[in-house]
């Protein structure tokens, strides 16, 4: 034990070391995400959410009705029917995705030949009839898409019927379209990978 | 006549007193809740109100409506009155404690004290001694030998940390020459006793976080180590009795250390009105004692008697002879 530890044991410096770090946590940011109410999640672009059909720069949807996702699918969660529409393409006429089976595990999304399906950042969406859990291809066709740019938290509301919508700075840019941009982080200074400022030594 | 107006001042103050000690753990509920939360990088209560202040409204209706569960075998007035003892004797330290200069309303002259003892520290620490029935009385009335241990080992804790307190302040005695609060306060005019009494201080500190355990101190109740100790078996409001006891215990050894060693009344550089800074001082005083809740882990008891007979009566009975020898 040298003389200047102890004298410094006498003078409480181990205590008043663990006293200015507490001091430290004290004053900086708690990392808390306070959702529902206030604040969302963003998730990253290659978050493998719920299932959504994509449409072509024609508004027209993508899907061939190929079959393909239905056959790989490992739970047969997905029902398609093809039929030839009016301009004689080969369409779905049934597509439906039973989200009670689905496993998120994203193979459709690989195997599609015209990147019609993608997994995307649907999140909340329980129900109290499980009946409702089957979607059907307008319902899919309505769903939001991947995140332009995730990783961060944002500003949020909870809305009726358990929705929490972000709340982005222009208000009519909501979630209409796929592929969404919730980018700007209006959040007190929380942008992407925010948790890594927080000092902690 | 002029018997009945003093008489109704007193009884003013009495019940002015009395409402504010009941009512004031209840914000320190808050507070200690929020200061938890951001020293372990959280928010706290952030829900019930803005920023949580409605939690302890919240808590309070939780524990008024909980179920009223008496053991079965249990000693039924013992184990009624034990919160009931707990909580009269912080209540009645505060009898002897100044809260600052007199003060004047309507004209006639208000002295902020309900006694002006001239043995007001030695009364203190004599009701102080009393805190311990309820311990007692709490553990056995419990009929859970687990209780009783738990209550034996809280009264030997308050027990020998009552030693060094008491032995603690006869340095400040020594130098106001009086038991008299005021006069200590007075005394204390131009310079602080804690810094002609560092040690006096800081066992004194030390001593006081024992008596209310708090953390370090706390082993007797331990939440998250033993079930409760002494209070396992209460539940609904008498055990918020107790928690409101263990509250103003707090604020008891908070308000003595402004008034023993840190100037009471006495203010610097700011010309605040004194009750102002005495709320001020107090206030400091209670959030150092949660922060250092937060920051330490707590002793093992074989420590913790260590600690209070072989480091603190030593380091005490130093004091006095320093004090002694150099500033008298």
């Amino acid at each position: 034990m040298n003389i200047k530890h102890l004298f410094g044991w006498t003078l409480f410096t181990d205590i008043k070391d663990g006293l200015r770090l507490t001091l430290r946590y004290m004053l900086s940011k708690g990392v808390t995400m306070q959702y529902p109410d206030k604040e969302k999640w963003v998730t990253y672009p290659r978050h493998r959410g719920h299932p959504y059909l994509r449409k072509d720069s024609q508004d027209e949807i993508k899907c061939v009705g190929c079959e393909l996702c239905a056959n790989i699918c490992p739970s047969e969660c997905i029902t398609v029917i093809p039929y030839e529409d009016s301009k004689g393409k080969r369409r779905p006429k049934v597509f439906e995705l039973d989200s009670r089976r689905c496993m998120y595990c994203g193979l459709c999304e690989d195997v599609c030949p015209e990147e019609a399906i993608a997994l995307g950042s649907h999140l909340e969406y329980s129900t109290y009839d499980s009946n409702d859990m089957v979607l059907n291809k307008e319902q899919l066709l309505n769903l939001p898409g991947k995140n332009e740019q995730g990783g961060m938290v944002v500003p949020a509301e909870l809305k009726p019927g358990a929705q929490v919508v972000a709340k982005t700075q222009d208000s009519e840019q909501q979630d209409k379209h796929q592929d969404q941009q919730l980018g700007q982080t209006q959040g007190p200074q929380q942008g992407k990978d925010w948790w890594q400022d927080i000092r902690r030594h | 006549m002029e018997f009945l107006v003093v008489f109704l001042v007193m009884l003013a103050k009495v019940i002015f007193l009395t409402l504010i000690l009941f009512i004031l753990p209840i914000p320190l509920t808050w507070m200690e809740r929020k200061v938890a939360g951001h020293i372990q990088q959280r928010l706290g209560p952030m829900r019930t109100g803005w920023h949580g202040l409605l939690q302890p409204v919240a808590d309070g209706i939780k524990l008024m409506t909980k179920e009223d569960i008496i053991p079965d075998q249990a000693d039924r007035l013992l184990f009624k009155l034990a919160p009931l003892l707990s909580l009269a004797p912080p209540f009645a330290v505060f009898v002897a404690i100044p809260f600052g200069e007199p003060i004047t309303i309507f004209g006639t002259q208000v002295n902020l004290y309900l006694s002006d003892m001239n043995v007001g520290l030695l009364y203190i620490l004599g009701v102080g001694g009393l805190e311990i029935y309820g311990v007692i009385f709490g553990g056995w009335a419990s009929n859970n030998k687990y209780a009783l241990l738990g209550s034996f080992r809280t009264c030997a804790q308050l027990i020998s940390y009552a030693v060094p307190m008491g032995f603690a302040v006869i340095g400040v005695i020594m130098l106001a020459e009086s038991m008299n609060l005021s006069q200590i306060v007075i005394a204390q005019e131009n310079v602080w006793n804690v810094v002609l009494q560092p040690i006096g201080f800081i066992v004194f500190f030390i001593a006081g976080l024992a008596e209310a355990q708090r953390i370090p101190f706390d082993l007797a109740e331990a939440e998250g180590d033993l079930v409760a100790g002494y209070h396992t078996e209460y539940s609904g409001m008498r055990f918020a009795l107790f928690m409101t006891s263990e509250y103003v215990v707090m604020l008891t050894i908070s308000v003595l250390c402004v008034l023993l060693f840190f100037g009471g009344w006495n203010g610097i550089w700011l010309p605040l009105p004194p009750v102002v800074w005495f709320m001020l001082k107090v206030f400091l005083f209670v959030y150092l004692i949660m922060w250092i809740r937060f920051t330490f882990p707590r002793y093992r008891y074989d420590q913790l008697m260590t600690i209070g007979w072989k480091v603190l009566l030593p380091l005490s009975l130093l004091n006095i002879l320093i004090t002694g020898l150099f500033f008298t």
